[in-house]
């Protein structure tokens, strides 16, 4: 795509007037607005690509401006959160923001997001994809939203964030296989460079933590020279 | 009942006297049941006494107005048949009276009715032994110069407890109540000053205690207030700081924030790293602070999670960034705990021990049957064993001297800490066989059956 346009959201003359020079520099586009109606205004007038949404406003606070914009936009939302609290983060989530970053920020990890959120629309995601916020399958129940896992008894099972990432891939396309590639693909995007054996490593992780004999599994299988499939029904709300 | 408690004394002192008088007035109370058993009522006693005394004086005046000596030995007879205790003789010329002049009331009355004209030579009141019948007798002379004796028999007098029966009586008796008494006021007395000695044991500025009961003597009612009061004044200046310092770190993102953002554009590039570390490590400075504060504070929910996954999960993500630390243990552990405080408490000790070391390996041993153990061991220098205890206090390093390597407060001990109090276990720092520390959290088993218990998330 061209370069894509970002606005800014932010009251902090001085972060944004920071974070749109950094952009620029970086092959993006840029407007900058310290409130709602200026948003609102920037929005009418040019197209952009991604709004970059700080929490705390003055006036219309940035939870209520999301869940407005979400409202009758498929437009990616990024948050700028004060906190590196939880609660924050999933209101965020629940309101329809698309990924968040908690200040301070390391600005290229502001960027690696920026890309990612941005492929993942040009890859054609639906919004109803993004926004499934629990699978269950063989009554385990993974919560996207809260990026948590239970087992059939309610026990909350941990996972890297990695290991979530490919369940959640596995859990959108069971009964299908995959392979190694197409997995890398998925969970890191075309530029990733990770190597085959790091799904391998995935994997095994993950049959140690759902499956009943990670030696003989049932619920993650190999298929020999082609790749993984996840073989139980799942269900999405 | 509650007219007894209005005057039941306030004080502790008061309430021991009470006690200590209660129990001797019942002792004495008892003491006087037992010993009345062995009197027989008095008045049936005196009644039959004063009939003779009665008889006798009469007799004395029917025999001194009798012609002949048959008629006076018949008077004497009758009277001695109607009342034996009574005895009315004459006396031969040569019988002695040993009278010793004994005054006796009974007597007395008797010698009032006598007339004028009958001489009294002697009284006398006499037993052959303490336990005998008493005789009360008194000797006069007719006119015509013969001599009678009259006296009485006292009916044998009660049995007397022996002086020792009734020493014993009031020993005992006093041996059982007073030591009652005197039991029942320690304990109810030690059970309050328990109470209070382990809520001050208890006392923490974390959670929801409730206040001191501000019952009891007047003593104990004021130390719990004083108690109550200061644990709220304690509470209360924590808070303010805890807030105030919040807020502090708070304030501080933004110009770090702004600051980072700057460093971007540094040409320097050493200039530019330098300040990227420095403003790194200041975040992490915030963080830690910020952490232990909100911790210091609520106690998350708890819920069913399993140790096992979430030790494998950490220690994946930091080999993941190609540090050397691995895990063993069982496959799965349930157990009710704060999965953030655990995950944050495991985190901060194996961040430390990658400070100090190169090789770290956390393992979970859940064999025993009470405990579940986590330990984080490294091959760092470790912590000498006398400086292990002030390791544990927030903001101590290891080197104090010199500012730390890599960031941090000195809190990742004391975080780990809080976390293993907050599951009401605790931390221990041992020597680890790899050479360096080694961090044992220990914890107390709540749930192995994992299916006993279904916790809804709590949201």
């Amino acid at each position: 795509m061209t370069t894509p346009h970002i606005l800014i959201v932010e009251d902090d003359v001085e972060i944004s007037a920071l974070v749109a020079k950094y952009l620029g520099i970086n092959d993006m586009r840029t407007s900058v607005a310290a409130n709602s109606q200026e948003m609102d205004r920037i929005l009418a007038d040019r197209r952009v690509n991604l709004v970059i949404l700080d929490l705390m406003l003055p006036g219309e606070d940035g939870l209520s401006i999301c869940r407005r914009l979400r409202a009758h936009s498929n437009i990616p939302i990024i948050m700028l959160t004060a906190q590196k609290d939880e609660i924050e983060r999933i209101i965020g989530l629940e309101m329809g923001a698309d990924d968040y970053i908690s200040k301070p920020f390391n600005p290229r990890e502001l960027l690696a997001r920026i890309r990612a959120v941005l492929r993942r629309q040009a890859e054609n995601e639906t919004h109803e994809q993004a926004s499934v916020k629990t699978y269950t399958f063989m009554s385990w129940r993974l919560d996207t939203l809260r990026r948590r896992l239970f087992d059939p008894q309610g026990t909350r099972i941990t996972l890297t964030g990695a290991e979530l990432d490919l369940l959640v891939v596995f859990c959108e396309r069971a009964g299908r296989v995959l392979s190694r590639d197409k997995l890398i693909e998925l969970t890191q995007g075309r530029e990733a460079h990770s190597s085959e054996r790091s799904i391998d490593i995935l994997v095994s992780r993950l049959r140690q933590k759902i499956e009943s004999d990670p030696r003989d599994p049932e619920l993650l299988q190999t298929v020999r020279s082609t790749g993984y499939l996840f073989t139980p029904q799942v269900d999405a709300e | 009942m509650h007219l007894l408690k209005a005057f039941w004394p306030q004080r502790i002192g008061s309430q021991i006297v009470v006690l200590v008088f209660l129990a001797v007035a019942v002792t004495v109370a008892a003491n006087y049941a037992i010993s009345t058993n062995f009197r027989p009522p008095p008045p049936q006693f005196n009644d039959a006494g004063r009939a003779g005394e009665a008889l006798l004086a009469s007799a004395i005046a029917l025999v001194a107005q009798a012609s002949d000596i048959e008629a006076q030995q018949a008077i004497a007879d009758a009277a001695n048949r109607v009342d034996p205790l009574i005895n009315l003789k004459p006396l031969g010329p040569d019988i002695e009276v040993r009278g010793r002049n004994y005054r006796s009331r009974p007597m007395d009355d008797v010698l009032r009715s006598m007339g004028p004209e009958l001489t009294v030579t002697e009284t006398f009141n006499e037993a052959s032994t303490r336990d005998e019948p008493r005789t009360l007798g008194l000797v006069f002379k007719l006119p015509d110069g013969t001599r009678w004796q009259a006296s009485i028999q006292r009916p044998s007098p009660p049995p007397r407890p022996p002086p020792i029966f009734l020493l014993g009586n009031w020993l005992i008796l006093l041996a059982v109540f007073l030591p009652v008494a005197l039991f029942w006021a320690a304990r109810s007395l030690t059970g309050q000053l328990r109470t209070f000695a382990q809520a001050a044991e208890d006392f923490s500025l974390e959670g929801e205690h409730a206040p001191l009961p501000e019952t009891g003597p007047a003593e104990i009612r004021s130390a719990a207030q004083a108690f109550n009061l200061m644990r709220q004044r304690l509470a209360r200046l924590v808070e303010d700081r805890t807030r105030m310092l919040t807020a502090v770190g708070h304030d501080l993102r933004t110009p770090v924030t702004r600051m980072r953002l700057r460093a971007e554009f540094i040409d320097d590039a050493d200039t530019r790293t330098g300040m990227m570390r420095d403003l790194a490590r200041m975040d992490t400075m915030i963080d830690s602070a910020l952490t232990f504060l909100r911790d210091g504070g609520k106690q998350g929910p708890m819920a069913v999670i399993d140790l096992a996954s979430l030790l494998a999960s950490l220690a994946s993500e930091f080999s993941d960034t190609g540090a050397d630390v691995s895990f063993a243990g069982p496959d799965n552990a349930p157990m009710l705990a704060n999965a953030d405080t655990l995950t944050r408490a495991v985190e901060n000790l194996v961040h430390n021990a990658l400070k100090y070391g190169t090789k770290v390996h956390v393992r979970l041993d859940v064999a025993d049957p009470h405990w579940t153990y986590i330990t984080v061991e490294d091959n760092g220098p470790g912590i000498a064993a006398d400086q292990r205890a002030e390791m544990l206090k927030p903001f101590v390093r290891g080197d104090m001297a010199r500012s730390a390597p890599d960031g941090g407060f000195g809190l990742g001990l004391c975080i780990a800490q809080d976390a293993a109090l907050a599951h009401k276990g605790e931390i221990e720092l041992l020597d680890s066989p790899l050479g360096g520390l080694c961090a044992r959290i220990k914890l107390p088993n709540t749930q192995h059956n994992a299916d006993e218990l279904r916790p809804r998330e709590i949201k």
